[in-house]
């Protein structure tokens, strides 16, 4: 038993918290689990594991049906942004919340996160050529002229198909009514997707909200450069408002609801 | 499939005919497109402009149903050029000589009249395919479901070994299988003439094995395919049908036969997820359990045998699959009282060697691929390393021959039948999603500008559309994804039922419909 | 706004989207603005979502894969 096992164990019998969320390995894979008190010799399998989900978004899901429940999460540092966005967006109650915190992400303390982004293969020589190669900073992307900057990201779009899977694991996807499946807004029962609507919806849905975590990324069969994309957003985000999503706190200056106003959570 | 799916993104050349992959197959198309971007050549042959030919180096349309035709003239082509592997031929097979024979007659001129590609484009795609190696051929039902069913995959094959790509690591012959566990419903032995394992029933030391674990004799001789069933039904020698987890009242080629031979049954057992079309006419329905509410095992299109774990119990009075068959054999005098999937699992490994070396444990979270014959054997990611399961490889020399039914005066147009990506067969499952619903909610048809254009169609407008076997009502979708004279529409729909104008003529082997072509006319709907 | 520019530019849309408030009672400037931005659009040329064909796979690429040399 380590001191992570002893924490969480702790915080379940002195009813700190009522559910643990975390990983567990099974059949050799980690995966997402619930510790809770009636189970408590469980938590000796909790581990932090390489894998990563948002536990966040699972929180979120418990929260909308049972508010009174007292959560703790195993929380990298993509993890504690989401639920600081999750805040804002009264997604979740900062008071019924508990964090064990792993620190991975790079800094300059720590060039090297655990994520399994950063062991991306190289780009083929293909995307190199007539597509955007994953690993480029926004600005890198700007060296191509308007012309061909949008035949290199329609080649990225035209990709796509349509598995919904940068949305379904991203952290701060919550509304309850979502603009991609608006049949008045992107053309439906289709492949290609609508081109470039599809993804610019989504992207300017990012803003003030990504956390940079490349789930979405990790997610997509595609390996379309979505962080890339969501990176720029966040930039541009910075550069007009001063706001960072996840670590700046106040509301978002996308909230057209204003402060005061709680959007309904939403139902499982 | 004789690879792995993670394989194709290191072959020289990918060659697709016959499947729509990105809008079936999502996850092997991204493999594709992995290895395009890595500097692959890919060759897509459809008839429809589908969205993978987007990335291809060269796209074929080929004209419904002359695959063999095509895939002959890119022989003619390589073995012109002596562009063929001629040590693997040597060393791996047999029966070249008579292949070649054939294909002397397949000149570019010739199959250009019969599939409409051009003499450039067969030579371009042969030495494409010959040139890149190893290259992987993939393909679907638009290779299987046509009355030269058979032949066409013995093409593919001929191609595959004619250019040394099978038994090497990123090439070989992949039929993209469509269910979670087609594969291993088949390896299962859920076909008429074989055990677990594809071990014959006529063969006397495997029905003698199969008779003594089992403690009953069993039949020597194979049972019907389904084809032969509907006959069966049509002159009264079938009696009682049961259907376990399909709907042939929508997924069958002309359905309207179909529907009139389904009441002629003295007794209909239907076992489904949901109330289907075919489970609303059933005497007896049985409610079976959903993916998360069973344990067992699934082994996909790579061979992959692996766990899947329910996630909670059976809702209502559903029962797992397992356990519904094995409370049906005993009412009916053969007691099964397994206790769990698991022992299933053991009992047939035990009499399966492909699968012999398997156990849940060993299987863990990423499964095994068969063959496995042994408990320390690490599974095949490709079949036909050295040896092919007959010794050698044998070409089968194959003459193209037209499909069933042709267009003429009274049915211009030529039909095809398949699947759009947001549903799945007769959406059973995915029209009860309101996600996937959302994406498409009514059956179309889809018609090219040009034909659109000269009958005054409109987008959108319900048309009529007739074969010989009946008539349907379905709105137009106006695309240049299909070419001049050329209809597609998805089966997926109970208002649509396309399969009520699909022809029901059948491979004389492996007694599949010919779910791709058919001819049909167009009428506009008087306002 | 600025944000929606700033994106639509880094996707290669840029400066296709103008926004102004203009009352009813300044036709002038209404003119001034929409001849501006027209002049504006023939430089930039035709819409290219509309142009749209999908990617260009060239002929030539440098391969990872040792191809089998043909015996022309």
């Amino acid at each position: 038993m380590n001191m992570m096992h002893e924490i969480v164990k702790e915080w379940l019998e002195q009813e700190k918290i009522d559910l643990f969320i975390g990983y567990k390995v099974v059949d050799g894979h980690p995966l997402p689990c619930f510790f809770t008190r009636e189970n408590i010799d469980d938590v000796d399998n909790l581990v932090e594991s390489k894998a990563r989900y948002p536990l966040e978004k699972i929180a979120a899901k418990v929260y909308s049906t049972h508010p009174e429940m007292k959560i703790g999460i195993l929380a990298r540092d993509c993890n504690q942004r989401a639920l600081n966005v999750l805040y804002v967006w009264n997604q979740l109650d900062p008071e019924k919340i508990e964090t064990v915190g792993i620190n991975c992400c790079p800094s300059p303390a720590r060039e090297h996160a655990d994520c399994s982004y950063l062991e991306r293969e190289p780009s083929g020589p293909l995307k190199t050529l007539i597509g955007i190669e994953n690993n480029l900073k926004p600005e890198q992307a700007e060296v191509y002229s308007q012309e061909e900057r949008f035949k290199r990201w329609s080649y990225e779009f035209e990709k796509c198909i349509k598995c919904y899977g940068c949305r379904n694991i991203c952290p701060v996807c919550f509304c309850k009514e979502c603009s991609l499946e608006h049949s008045d807004l992107i053309k439906k029962g289709e492949l290609p997707v609508e081109i470039p609507i599809f993804h610019l919806v989504r992207a300017v849905h990012m803003a003030g909200r990504c956390i940079d975590c490349g789930l979405c990324e990790d997610a997509c069969p595609a390996n379309i450069p979505l962080r890339l994309l969501y990176r720029e957003v966040n930039q541009i985000t910075a550069r007009l408002f001063d706001y960072r999503a996840g670590t700046d706190s106040g509301q978002s200056p996308f909230s057209i609801l204003g402060e005061n106003v709680t959007l309904e959570p939403m139902s499982l | 499939m004789t690879n792995s799916m993670k394989e194709f993104e290191d072959s020289g050349c990918i060659f697709v005919i016959g499947s729509n992959t990105t809008e079936t197959h999502p996850i092997i198309a991204g493999r594709i497109m992995t290895a395009k971007e890595k500097g692959a050549k890919l060759i897509v042959a459809d008839p429809r402009n589908i969205h993978l030919a987007e990335f291809a180096d060269i796209v074929v349309h080929h004209r419904l149903g002359s695959d063999v035709a095509l895939l002959n003239g890119m022989m003619h082509v390589i073995v012109k050029n002596g562009w063929h592997d001629d040590k693997h031929i040597e060393e791996r097979t047999e029966g070249f000589s008579d292949l070649e024979e054939v294909l002397e007659d397949y000149t570019p001129k010739k199959v250009e009249a019969i599939t409409g590609v051009g003499c450039v484009d067969i030579e371009r795609m042969a030495e494409m395919y010959a040139g890149n190696h190893p290259a992987a051929l993939l393909y679907a039902m638009g290779i299987t479901q046509h009355t030269t069913g058979v032949d066409n995959v013995k093409s593919c094959c001929n191609l595959a070994m004619l250019c040394g790509n099978v038994g090497v690591r990123s090439g070989g012959v992949n039929p993209l299988r469509g269910q979670s566990n087609v594969q291993g419903a088949c390896d299962m032995g859920g076909l008429p003439n074989v055990f677990p394992g594809y071990q014959p029933v006529a063969d006397q030391t495997a029905n003698e094995k199969f008779s003594n674990a089992w403690g009953k004799a069993l039949p020597e001789r194979a049972g019907l395919t389904l084809t032969d069933m509907v006959k069966g039904m049509g002159d009264g020698r079938i009696k009682a049908l049961c259907v376990f987890g399909e709907n042939p009242k929508l997924s069958d080629p002309d359905s309207g036969h179909l529907d009139h031979v389904l009441k002629k049954l003295d007794f209909l057992l239907v076992q489904d997820l949901y109330m289907t079309e075919t489970a609303a006419d059933a005497d007896v329905f049985f409610a079976g359990a959903s993916v998360a509410e069973e344990d067992g095992t699934y082994t996909n299109t790579e061979r992959r045998c692996m766990r899947g774990n329910k996630a909670i119990d059976p809702l209502g009075k559903a029962l797992p699959d397992w356990d519904i068959i094995c409370r049906l054999s005993s009412a009916m005098g053969y007691a099964m009282d397994y206790s769990c999937p698991e022992e299933i699992f053991d009992e047939m490994t035990s009499l399966t060697p492909s699968y012999g070396g398997m156990t849940y444990e060993r299987l863990g979270i990423n499964g095994l691929q068969w063959p496995c014959p042994g408990k320390d054997h690490p599974g095949t990611p490709y079949l036909h390393k050295d040896n092919f399961s007959r010794g050698k490889g044998k070409f089968h020399a194959v003459k193209y021959l037209d499909p069933d039914e042709m267009p003429d005066e009274d049915y211009p147009f030529f039909l095809t039948t398949g699947r759009m990506f947001s549903h799945y067969h007769t959406g059973t499952m995915t029209r009860v999603s309101p996600h996937l619903h959302s994406e498409q909610k009514s059956g179309y048809i889809e018609v090219s500008p040009k034909d659109a254009g000269d009958m005054m169609l409109n987008d959108g407008e319900n048309v009529r559309v007739l074969s010989r076997r009946g008539q349907i009502e379905v709105p137009v979708k106006i695309t240049s994804r299909v070419g001049e004279g050329l209809l597609f529409s998805p089966f997926h729909f109970r208002e649509n039922p396309i399969n009520r104008l699909t022809n029901p003529a059948f491979d004389p082997i492996a007694k599949i419909p010919e779910f791709k072509v058919c001819a049909v006319k167009l009428e506009k709907i008087a306002e | 706004m600025s944000f929606l520019q700033a994106l639509l530019d880094f996707m290669g849309l840029g400066g296709r989207l103008h926004l102004e408030w203009i009352s009813s009672a300044e036709a002038r400037k209404f003119v001034q603005v929409v001849t501006e931005f027209t002049a504006k659009i023939k430089v930039l040329g035709p819409n290219p979502i509309k142009g749209w064909q999908g990617p260009e796979i060239p002929d030539s690429l440098p391969s990872i894969f040792e191809g089998r040399a043909l015996g022309v």
